[in-house]
């Protein structure tokens, strides 16, 4: 199946899932249409739902992909990884602490992307929490979570 | 003239100076950085300015976007990979120069022109924008209506090459602008009961998701990549000769960018490889372009940077992003409490002018520091990506969090991430949404605003002059892909036959 015929399907699911949820808003009875809060939403939906049929149709014109560029095993793995490490980051920063956390994103997305270089690592994973305490904390004066840990 | 005074004095108030001068150092690094762009620059600079005054904190994104359009052209002119997209078209002439051995010719005739067509574009925003906010005050919500339609229309040449995709991202766009609370029933849409959803979703962790973290996710794709520059860069100053020598081109792209950038939603990289093709079009040596000449570097270079002032006029006047980095600009402008639009040129004149002379001094000093430290700016190219991704990304999480001191920022953030990383993979581009999103609230309100005042008559957006004017731009913008694929398609076929 074609590439784009595979997205399009996916938005018009989504879509139309969406201007479902629309008929659970609430509204006052003696609203007219447009005044109520599911009139915009439908709209932009129908709209979008227009597009996507226009590209499932240009999708199926342009039949199947003549060679479908896929990535390399080692390259999906690094980005699953760096995803992975990002969501790390996200809960290490609720939970952990900003610094630490941060320190230890840079050294797990190093190593998934494969550095090798320790000095490298070292002083990113040292630096930036530095770094960035100084500018957001110092200067700036944000409250950065601070976990159980800094 | 008053007002520009007034600005000129508060631009030369040492923290507003200093504002340019980072912004426009921070342009210039990001910009030289292939990869980095100057939306994405803009995003992740916004946390920065949070606690600022409004006059820095605008004045240094503005800087910052000037420094980065001018930027890209070290990369493109060094190592053949534009450091901005609206830099590509440098790389033509810029690489086949430097690998003659004209490196500093080609950066010193980059850094000139695009000076020469920043600040061109600045004098057209001061001459223009106040007349067209003057004209816009008088506009109502179904003039409001179809001038944010026609914005959104123009996104069809954004990005990506498939104008379905575009639109759809636009329209995406204006979807997301939808959740949360609506203004006139008051009753909250797509929050699913989650608490942070009732206030709608904030445009910044959109942008610094779809423009930056989906960056350090096509960096980790790619892989270590480290660049090896072994030009040497010697005698950066163009000659007298040289520089009378594009003297036509110059005039010629600067009016194109300023032009282009005016369109909503038409950038720097429309005008340059537009005021490219002019410059070959118009050239006594057609046949030079492409192996290495310095007009060739001077048209796209001036013409990207002429977009910059241009892109600025329909951003600050009307309230619609004339790029897609005026789309985060005036998402910083609503965050710092001022709605663009022509209200912008009555409740906040200081602040205007003082941006607007901003922008001409960053246009001024990049020309500085271009000729001056073209040499250090090209070393930042050996900056490894294994290094710098892992930053942006941290810079990403702490800068989104600090807009609310709320961890649900960060994920819509990381969310935003994910699905513009898979979206670029399916051809969607990031700057039609974010258009999209920047301009729903616009779209609904005004929309919704007419039908209730001219008792649901939808006619109303066809018998106003200016809303039939931007109704019928809005349809020739639709038509213009198709126009001029088919203008393309008739010029192959002349000239095979």
């Amino acid at each position: 199946m074609n590439k784009d015929l595979r997205m399009a399907i996916v938005l018009m699911v989504i879509f139309m899932v969406l201007y479902g949820i629309s008929f659970t808003f609430q509204s006052s009875g003696v609203m007219l249409t447009h005044t109520t809060a599911a009139f915009f939403p439908r709209v932009v939906l129908l709209v979008a739902m227009f597009l996507t049929l226009i590209m499932i149709f240009q999708s199926i014109r342009n039949g199947p992909d003549k060679a479908e560029e896929k990535m390399e095993k080692a390259a999906f793995k690094r980005v699953v990884m760096s995803m992975a490490c990002a969501v790390g980051l996200g809960i290490g920063t609720a939970y952990l602490g900003t610094l630490v956390s941060i320190a230890l994103f840079i050294v797990a997305i190093m190593l998934v992307w494969g550095v090798r270089s320790i000095r490298a690592m070292v002083l990113t994973a040292v630096l930036t929490p530095i770094m960035i305490y100084l500018i957001f904390n110092k200067i700036l004066l944000v409250q950065l979570p601070s976990g159980i840990l800094i | 003239m008053d007002q520009l005074l007034i600005g000129f004095m508060t631009i030369m108030e040492p923290m507003n100076f200093l504002a340019v001068f980072v912004g426009v150092l921070g342009g210039m690094i990001i910009g030289a950085m292939p990869g980095l762009t100057a939306p994405m620059g803009v995003a992740l600079l916004i946390p920065f300015t949070y606690s600022m005054q409004p006059v820095p904190a605008i004045t240094m994104l503005v800087s910052l976007y000037c420094g980065a359009t001018f930027g890209g052209s070290i990369a493109a002119i060094l190592v053949h990979a534009p450091g901005t997209p609206a830099a590509a078209a440098t790389t033509f002439d810029g690489y086949p120069l430097a690998q003659k051995g004209q490196a500093g010719k080609a950066l010193g005739m980059a850094c000139i022109s695009s000076a020469i067509g920043g600040l061109f574009s600045v004098v057209v925003l001061i001459l223009l924008a106040p007349v067209l906010a003057e004209i816009a005050i008088k506009f109502g919500p179904p003039e409001y209506f179809a001038l944010a339609i026609f914005g959104l229309s123009m996104i069809s040449s954004l990005g990506s090459k498939s104008v379905v995709k575009n639109l759809l991202g636009g329209t995406i766009g204006v979807f997301i602008a939808c959740v949360g609370m609506d203004s006139i029933s008051g009753f909250t849409r797509y929050d699913f009961g989650i608490t942070h959803l009732m206030d709608g979703i904030s445009f910044i962790p959109v942008m610094i998701g779809l423009f930056a973290a989906t960056e350090v996710f096509r960096q980790a794709e790619k892989g270590i990549r480290k660049v090896v520059i072994d030009r040497k860069i010697s005698g950066l100053l163009p000659s007298w000769k040289d520089i009378k020598s594009v003297k036509t081109t110059l005039i010629r792209s600067s009016l194109i960018g300023t032009f282009i950038g005016i369109l909503p939603a038409e950038g720097g990289t429309v005008a340059s490889f537009i005021g490219y093709n002019e410059a070959k079009r118009f050239s006594k040596n057609p046949e030079k372009f492409g192996t290495g000449c310095l007009e060739g570097v001077a048209a796209p270079e001036c013409a990207n940077n002429a977009a910059t002032g241009g892109a600025m006029i329909p951003t600050m006047a009307l309230g619609i992003p004339g790029s897609g980095t005026t789309a985060v600009i005036l998402g910083a402008l609503l965050i710092h409490g001022m709605r663009p639009g022509p209200l912008l040129f009555i409740q906040h004149v200081d602040v205007v002018y003082a941006v607007f002379i901003g922008m001409f001094l960053a246009n001024l000093m990049f020309l500085g520091l271009g000729l001056g430290g073209a040499k250090i700016f090209s070393q930042i190219l050996r900056v490894p990506n294994y290094v710098l991704s892992p930053i942006i990304l941290v810079l990403c999480v702490v800068g989104t969090y600090a807009l609310h001191n709320n961890m649900a920022d960060v994920w819509i953030m990381l969310i935003c991430g994910l699905i513009g990383y898979k979206m670029k993979a399916y051809g969607f581009a990031a700057a039609p949404i974010v258009l999209g999103l920047v301009l729903g609230e616009l779209i609904e309100i005004s929309l919704r605003r007419s039908l209730i005042v001219f008792g649901n008559n939808a006619l109303v957006f066809f018998t106003r002059p200016w809303s039939l004017a931007f109704i019928i731009l809005t349809v020739l913008g639709l038509c213009s892909p198709a126009i001029r694929s088919w203008l393309e398609k008739r010029g192959t076929k002349k000239k095979e036959s």
